[in-house]
């Protein structure tokens, strides 16, 4: 089927429609209209980007559509974003120390046991963790001079964000 | 007028062995936590800031301007060679720069950020030294009327972004946009578009925004490929131990001096634009990187430059010695760093206003010597850390990649002592990872969501003043000149896009 909508042109679609919706939405809004000025430019740029794109995804000729990878990264990018989340509400309630300690040698054990099932790594497995140990140690150390000895980080414990 | 007293008495003071040191210890200071994401350099500032109280004005600026200049280049360390832009100055150097790292001329593109930030420092500190009056003169005279003007030419860039993809572009200026009007309106209080949260009332603060939309994006990418490809060192051609040992092709000086029109460029947008209060180094340096992407003759500019590298690095740099031109004349902090500085200044027993240089001489010339005399010290100990940095990016990325993301996390609360600032990152770094995915340029969104607020806050201001009547922007003859320079470049940089698209 020619001119078929690709990626490109389904996101284009998906922009203007949440755009379109918060520039109708500024209107509801308890606010002066000098004060939704630049939001709406800002929500109206938008939604004319996603038309664009649209159309131009509908012009192009399917067989050079620049199509986007259809690697599925989304479950990476919540795990990388939820641990780097984690760590942060650990660093605040169970210290520095612990919690860099914990994170980086669990990482690091991880790691080196799935590459030992794979047996990828030369080494032998008990140099390899203890190697690692003491760098996530060392690592620790230095975090916890930098940011609490020197920089005197103050870090209240506060359950959430 | 020169007084030949005074600079000798400051000569003595500068060239001193205790100064030295100082100046030495501040560079230190200032690379090393320049290069750790989120720990701006404006906080090793306000860390020492306090020696003011205790030591002499040359020990404490010596200290202080060793750490600013220190922390400028700092900051491109880790945008060159992870992607991730230690102070924010240095996120127009992330494409460039890390692009050469992946190609294997890391070590040539750190050297390219050391030899052209220096370049940019010591022809600002001369500009400083000899116009401070004259540059001081003109900017009291930019009203909100003529700093409307002025934001709307740093707008206009955005064109330039735009043109070769006007739909993504445009998307992207518009997510800039919309960013930077979240949370209180700056002149009623109002607050728009928070979706409930109370933490986003305060903005969106820039630091967080950068580093995650830059960094997170790299980190996804790099542990993903740990995860998914574990592979033996030996399989990927090089042994660990060798690779590390394996040494790289440094910076010539032909390639240097070919970067000429970054190099000079840069000097002039981060001079002329860091002279006034407001813009900051991170808007020098991307609106010289847009401008000489229209006329560099590297057909790899964006995807891996070194000519890329010079100028955003140039013009970051740039901005030191103006930043303290309406500071000497007329106590305007240009910006937060500047304020810290004036800061120090005014608890070492200096008024700053238009008769410092007059009442002060002997105190403005000490400055003068200290900026001059810091960059041989930035260029040395950037030197010899340069090949240290360029080890690390050999580190395996299951090793290295991880200790990132946890220092990112610590430097993002370190800078406000703000949870929420994790999430700001967090979130920015899922943007910036759509973006990636989407192909969405990113200079729309950062220059727009730099330039937003400074324009809303003058353009609303002036329209205050005015009573509504639009002529008011076009009054002056230096807002009539910026309308002017901002039409040229519109039409210019379309037309050129255009015809290079034809081709």
């Amino acid at each position: 089927m020619k001119n078929r909508l690709s990626s490109n042109g389904i996101v284009g679609i998906i922009l203007f429609v949440l755009a379109a919706a918060g520039f109708i939405w500024s209107y509801s809004m308890n606010l002066r209209p000098l004060e939704v000025f630049i939001p709406r430019i800002a929500l109206g740029l938008i939604a004319a980007g996603g038309i664009l794109v649209l159309i131009k995804d509908l012009l192009e000729d399917p067989e050079k559509k620049d199509l986007p990878p259809r690697e599925n990264l989304l479950p990476y990018i919540a795990g990388i974003v939820l641990a780097m989340w984690l760590y942060g509400w650990a660093f605040r309630n169970i210290g520095i120390l612990t919690s860099t300690f914990i994170f980086l040698s669990l990482w690091w054990i991880w790691v080196s046991l799935r590459d030992e099932k794979a047996q990828v790594s030369n080494q032998p497995l008990a140099i390899k963790l203890g190697k690692l140990t003491g760098a996530a140690l060392l690592i620790t150390a230095c975090i916890q001079l930098l940011f609490i000895e020197l920089l005197g980080m103050h870090m209240p414990t506060t359950p959430l964000p | 007028m020169f007084e030949m007293d005074a600079m000798r008495e400051a000569f003595y003071m500068v060239f001193a062995l205790d100064t030295v040191l100082f100046i030495m210890l501040g560079v230190l200071i200032g690379i090393s936590v320049g290069a750790i994401p989120g720990l701006a350099h404006s906080l090793p500032i306000a860390l020492v800031l306090p020696f003011s109280f205790v030591l002499p004005l040359h020990q404490t600026m010596g200290l202080l301007i060793g750490t600013y200049k220190g922390g400028t280049f700092g900051g491109s360390i880790t945008a060159i060679s992870f992607g991730t832009p230690g102070t924010s100055g240095a996120a127009a150097t992330v494409k460039d720069g890390h692009a050469l790292t992946q190609l294997g001329k890391g070590k040539k593109a750190l050297q390219m950020g050391l030899y052209s930030s220096i370049t940019g420092d010591v022809i600002s500190d001369i500009v400083l030294i000899f116009l401070v009056v004259p540059i001081g003169a003109v900017a009291p005279r930019f009203g909100p009327a003529e700093l409307t003007a002025l934001y709307f030419v740093a707008l206009s860039l955005v064109v330039v972004f735009t043109a070769q993809n006007p739909g993504k572009g445009i998307i992207s200026a518009g997510i800039g946009f919309f960013l930077a009007i979240i949370g209180r309106d700056i002149l009623t209080g109002g607050i728009r578009f928070t979706f409930g949260l109370r933490q986003l009332e305060a903005g969106i603060e820039l630091v967080p925004l950068l580093v995650g939309f830059f960094a997170l994006p790299n980190i996804i990418k790099e542990i993903h490929g740990v995860i998914t490809k574990p592979t033996k060192p030996e399989v990927s051609g090089e042994d660990p131990k060798e690779l590390m040992k394996k040494k790289e092709e440094g910076l010539t000086f032909k390639e240097f001096i070919s970067s000429w029109r970054g190099l000079g460029l840069g000097t002039i947008t981060g001079t002329l634009l860091g002279a006034l209060p407001g813009p900051g180094a991170t808007l020098c340096s991307y609106t010289a990187y847009s401008v000489v992407s229209q006329i560099s003759k590297d057909e790899n500019y964006g995807k891996g430059a070194l000519e890329g590298v010079a100028t955003a690095e140039t013009a970051n740099n740039a901005t030191c010695g103006a930043t303290f031109i309406p500071m000497l004349t007329f106590g305007i902090p240009g910006s937060s760093i500047a304020a810290l500085l004036m800061a120090a200044l005014i608890m070492e027993g200096i008024p700053l206003g238009p008769r410092t240089v007059v009442d002060h001489t002997e105190a403005v010339y000490t400055l003068f010597l200290l900026l001059i005399l810091a960059n041989p010290f930035n260029l040395i100990l950037g030197k010899l850390l340069i090949p240290v940095y360029s080890k690390l990016t050999r580190i395996p990325a299951s090793v290295l990649w991880p200790v990132i993301a946890l220092v990112i996390v610590i430097g993002m609360y370190a800078l406000n002592h703000r949870p929420f600032d994790i999430v700001i990152c967090l979130a920015a770094g899922v943007i910036g990872y759509f973006f990636k995915w989407f192909k969405l340029p990113d200079g729309p969104l950062v220059l727009a969501f730099l330039v937003t607020p400074l324009f809303e806050a003058n353009f609303r201001q002036a329209i205050t003043m005015a009573r509504g009547d639009i002529t008011f922007f076009f009054g002056s003859p230096i807002s009539q000149t910026l309308w002017i320079v901002a039409i040229i470049a519109i039409v210019f940089f379309v037309t050129r896009r255009r015809k290079s698209g034809q081709q």
